[in-house]
């Protein structure tokens, strides 16, 4: 059986009495592209931070190829890049003695590739880091995890405060490698339609859960916005589990559901609606309606164990 | 492990600065008066001049030896450093044994500095120091051991990252182990005690800095 590269069991993590994430599960398999959402403060970061070793969870345990994040030697911590939010850099140093130490610290440096994305990315090596622009920070930072040769790579909001160009020559260059070499990738953002592109399986964190884990097409297939028109006043009350919102407008009723299938549009049926229409939604849509404030009890179900 | 030894050694250069140039300021001092003193009287004894420069290092060198240890702990903090190094193929013991490595070569290179002058003068005048051997000797190997003991502190408090704490410790601590010293003597007590503090402060900074948020 195939060592997942992320293993999370039972996470529980708390600051000075609030929880923070209660009881996360999440197994991320080698060659996957998981895309790690969830609001400010929802978690994500903490995740991360965990899963490195950065900080330690109250309660279970979390696993890097098949290694606890507390007992992670120097050879496990060279299978992971790192891209984090803000970009963990020695500010003072200038570029050129960062990129030293890095290279220095990293048993397998690919000199090839990193000169080959810092001729793209133009950096200045004599600037100091602390005087380089957010964008070429991120840049630096990516282009020294890559350049370790990572087999895992974390990447933590690494596009928060990027402009539009940046950011897409930014992703344009991750989807590239990673089309290429087949790593796997943890990625967290604020940007959907970025986490769209990559991700091939997302999780949802909301109010420390972990709310959905699943392929990123099955989630598409399995959160439906339905509007249903009626003849007379829409039905105040409908008996049926999953749904995530529902706005009545007179005749006018539009629910998201969650776990949709057959059955349900069935059950639906039996309410004789005159139109029943499925209105197309994007991640971003599905992920503002799973963290509504309010939302009803949502899991996603999956079907079966899906790997990437 | 080199490597983290390197960038250490580089980064504690800034610091080291200051408690040398002090030593140095303070020796040429020391060597002026006793070259002057010498030239007034070549008969008398220069141990008073020396016992007057032992007290001053005694007073200046262990706050120093405190900085040492907030300075390496302070600027990781504020500068992150761990957290990067963490992102690449190392862990955070051999982060931290790189890091006393270098500090405790740095106060050693500190103390041995004066024990090396101490050493120097009363072999260069041994008829104008009678006992200073045996009176010196163990006073500024106690010194020695005195600048470890403020060293290990200094990093324990340093892991707290908090300026204020860290002044007020830093500038407290080596004169409650001064007193601790003028009041026991330099008798085999004080070596115990200071030894002790030190493996305790060590242990504990090490047992934090293994397990705290970084």
């Amino acid at each position: 059986m195939t060592e997942n590269a992320v293993q999370i069991d039972n996470l529980v993590k708390y600051f000075d009495g609030r929880c923070v994430l209660d009881g996360i599960d999440l197994q991320i398999p080698p060659g996957c592209i998981y895309g790690l959402l969830g609001r400010n403060g929802a978690g994500k970061t903490t995740i991360i931070r965990i899963l490195l070793g950065l900080d330690s969870p109250t309660r279970g345990q979390t696993a890097l190829f098949g290694c606890d994040s507390l007992q992670l030697s120097a050879h496990d911590r060279s299978r992971i890049g790192y891209v984090a939010e803000g970009h963990h850099l020695i500010q003072h140093y200038p570029v050129a003695k960062l990129i030293k130490l890095a290279q220095d610290l990293a048993p397998q440096w690919n000199r090839e590739l990193f000169d080959h994305l810092i001729n793209t990315f133009r950096l200045p090596l004599d600037r100091k880091v602390k005087k380089l622009s957010t964008g070429m920070r991120a840049q630096l930072n990516l282009a020294l995890a890559l350049a370790a040769n990572p087999e895992l790579l974390i990447l933590d909001d690494p596009t928060l405060g990027l402009d539009t160009i940046v950011r897409r020559q930014f992703l344009e260059l991750a989807i590239d490698l990673i089309q290429k070499q087949g790593r796997t990738i943890l990625f967290s953002s604020h940007i959907l339609s970025d986490v769209e592109r990559i991700a091939d399986r997302v999780g949802i964190l909301l109010a420390g859960k972990l709310v959905v884990d699943c392929p990123l097409d099955q989630l598409k297939n399995r959160v439906k916005k339905i509007r249903l028109i009626f003849d007379r006043s829409a039905p105040t009350e409908l008996h049926l589990t999953d749904i995530i919102s529902q706005q009545y407008d007179n005749r006018e009723l539009i629910l998201t559901i969650a776990n949709w299938n057959r059955q349900k549009q069935t059950y639906l049926q039996t309410y004789n609606p005159t139109s029943l229409t499925e209105i197309p939604l994007s991640l971003e849509d599905i992920f503002i309606e799973c963290t509504n404030p309010n939302p009803a009890t949502l899991t996603i179900e999956t079907q079966g164990d899906h790997p990437c | 492990m080199l490597t983290l030894i390197k960038r250490e050694s580089q980064s504690l250069c800034l610091y080291l600065a200051l408690p040398v140039l002090v030593s140095i300021f303070i020796a040429i001092l020391l060597c002026l008066d006793i070259t002057r003193r010498h030239q007034f009287s070549p008969y008398s004894p220069i141990s008073n001049s020396m016992y007057e420069f032992f007290w001053v290092i005694a007073f200046i060198l262990p706050p120093l030896c405190v900085g040492v240890g907030l300075y390496q702990m302070l600027t990781d903090h504020y500068q992150k450093i761990s957290p990067f190094l963490l992102t690449h193929a190392t862990t955070r013991s051999r982060i931290f044994l790189a890091r006393i490595t270098i500090g405790i070569i740095a106060v050693l290179i500190l103390s041995l500095f004066w024990l090396a002058l101490f050493a120097f003068l009363i072999y260069k005048y041994p008829r104008y120091l009678p006992g200073a051997l045996e009176f010196f000797m163990p006073r500024l190997i106690l010194l020695t051991i005195l600048n470890l003991t403020c060293y290990s502190l200094g990093i324990l408090i340093g892991l707290y990252r908090n300026k204020l704490i860290a002044l007020t410790a830093g500038l407290l601590l080596p004169y409650i182990l001064i007193s601790l010293i003028a009041i026991k003597g330099f008798t085999l007590t004080p070596v115990i005690l200071l030894l002790l503090i030190t493996a305790a402060a060590t242990i504990r900074t090490w047992q934090k800095f293994l397990t705290q948020p970084l």
